[in-house]
C-alpha cells in the first residue's frame, strides 16, 4: 500500500534526481550568462552595507577573474594589464565612492570561438550615488573575453566599445 | 444588456483562444520590432525630453530616409534593452565646433533653438568620419567634460522617438 510517507520521500527523491541532472547538464551559456548576473549582484550596493558584505562581495568577484588578464576603457584611458589578487582591493576602492550602486547587465550576447573560450558582448547600465550625494547613470558597451581553466569560465580580458567619439 | 455581458465575461471557446492568440502576437510584433517602448532616465536631452519622460522608439522611422540634422534620434548598446536619446548635428563628412557654446558647421554658425547656449563648450573642429553623425544631448546648462556626445556609426541608430 503506498503511503503519504512514501509518495513525500518519492518526491523528495524526484527533485534531487532532477536538480543534479540540471547542474550536472547546465549548458555553457547558462553558466555564463548566472556568472555575470552574480557579478551585477555582487557588484550593486545597498545604502548602509557592511564592511564584510562588501569584501565578501569583492572576492566573490574576484574569483570570476583570471589569474592575469587585461583591461581596456578608452573613455576613461584605462589599458592595462591586471592581476587576479588586485582585483578586490580595487573593486573595494571604487565601491566606497558611492554610497548605492545599482548594476545590471543586458542584451547579452554569448559566443565561443574555440571550445575553451567565450566571448561575450553586452551593455553594463549602472545608477550609482556618490557620496556627495550626486546621482550618476551611465551606460558602457562591454566586449569580455572568458577562458574554461579547470571547468570554470574566467574574465581574462575587458574592453569597452567606444559608441560615441568626440 | 446580454450583448455587455458576453463582452465582459466571454465564451472561453475556440475562436475566443485563437483572437487572443492573435492580439498578443500582434502586440508581441509592435512592441519588441516596431514602437519600442521606453523611458528616458537623466537629463542629457532637457528641456526638449525629460527625466522620467515615457516614449516609444519609432524603428521604422529611417527604413527609407537617413538621419538628418537636428533629428532626435535612439542609439543603440549591445541592443535595444539600454539606449542613448541624442540629436544629429552633423553629417558625414561636415566639419563641426563648438565656440562659446555657439553651433559651426562647417565654419558656419547653425541655429538650435531647442538648446541654451553655454559659453563654456568649445570643442575644436572636426570632420564626421563616413558612415557617422554626430551626436550631443540639448542639455548644454552643464560641463562639456560630462556630457556624452560625440560620432557614431549611422548603423547604431535604431529610430526616433515617436513624440
Amino acid at each position: 500500500m503506498v503511503t503519504l510517507r512514501t509518495i513525500v520521500i518519492a518526491v523528495v527523491v524526484a527533485a534531487a534526481g532532477v536538480t543534479a541532472l540540471f547542474w550536472y547538464f547546465q549548458s555553457d551559456t547558462a553558466k555564463i550568462r548566472k556568472q555575470f548576473k552574480t557579478i551585477a549582484e555582487a557588484a550593486s550596493k545597498d545604502a548602509g552595507e557592511h564592511e564584510l558584505t562588501a569584501a565578501a562581495g569583492a572576492r566573490k568577484i574576484g574569483r570570476m577573474f583570471a589569474e592575469n588578464g587585461r583591461i581596456e576603457i578608452p573613455a576613461y584611458d584605462i589599458s592595462r594589464t591586471y592581476a587576479r589578487e588586485d582585483i578586490p582591493g580595487r573593486i573595494m576602492g571604487a565601491r566606497s565612492r558611492y554610497s548605492e550602486i545599482s548594476m545590471r547587465f543586458h542584451d547579452l550576447d554569448i559566443r565561443f570561438p574555440s571550445e575553451q573560450t567565450a566571448r561575450v558582448h553586452f551593455t553594463a547600465y549602472v545608477e550609482a550615488v556618490r557620496i556627495t550625494g550626486e546621482r550618476v547613470r551611465e551606460g558602457h558597451e562591454i566586449t569580455c573575453r572568458l577562458e574554461q581553466i579547470e571547468g570554470d569560465w574566467l574574465i581574462h580580458q575587458i574592453e569597452a566599445v567606444t559608441v560615441l567619439e568626440r | 444588456m446580454d450583448r455587455l455581458k458576453a463582452f465582459l465575461f466571454p465564451e472561453i471557446n475556440y475562436r475566443f483562444l485563437i483572437r487572443i492568440g492573435l492580439v498578443a502576437a500582434v502586440a508581441f510584433v509592435c512592441f519588441t520590432w516596431v514602437l519600442v517602448p521606453f523611458r528616458i532616465h537623466g537629463h542629457s536631452m532637457a528641456p526638449t525630453y525629460q527625466d522620467g519622460d515615457f516614449n516609444f522608439c519609432n524603428r521604422l522611422h529611417y527604413l527609407f530616409s537617413d538621419p538628418s540634422r537636428h533629428d532626435v534620434v535612439a542609439i543603440r548598446y549591445a541592443g535595444t534593452r539600454v539606449m542613448l536619446l541624442k540629436r544629429v548635428l552633423a553629417l558625414e563628412g561636415e566639419t563641426l565646433a563648438f565656440r562659446e557654446g555657439r553651433l559651426y558647421i562647417d565654419g558656419d554658425p547653425v541655429a538650435e533653438p531647442y538648446a541654451a547656449a553655454n559659453r563654456d563648450w568649445n570643442l575644436e573642429a572636426r570632420t564626421v568620419a563616413p558612415g557617422h553623425v554626430y551626436v550631443a544631448g540639448d542639455n548644454r546648462n552643464v560641463p562639456m567634460h560630462t556630457h556624452d556626445f560625440g560620432q557614431t556609426p549611422v548603423e547604431r541608430i535604431v529610430g526616433a522617438p515617436l513624440w
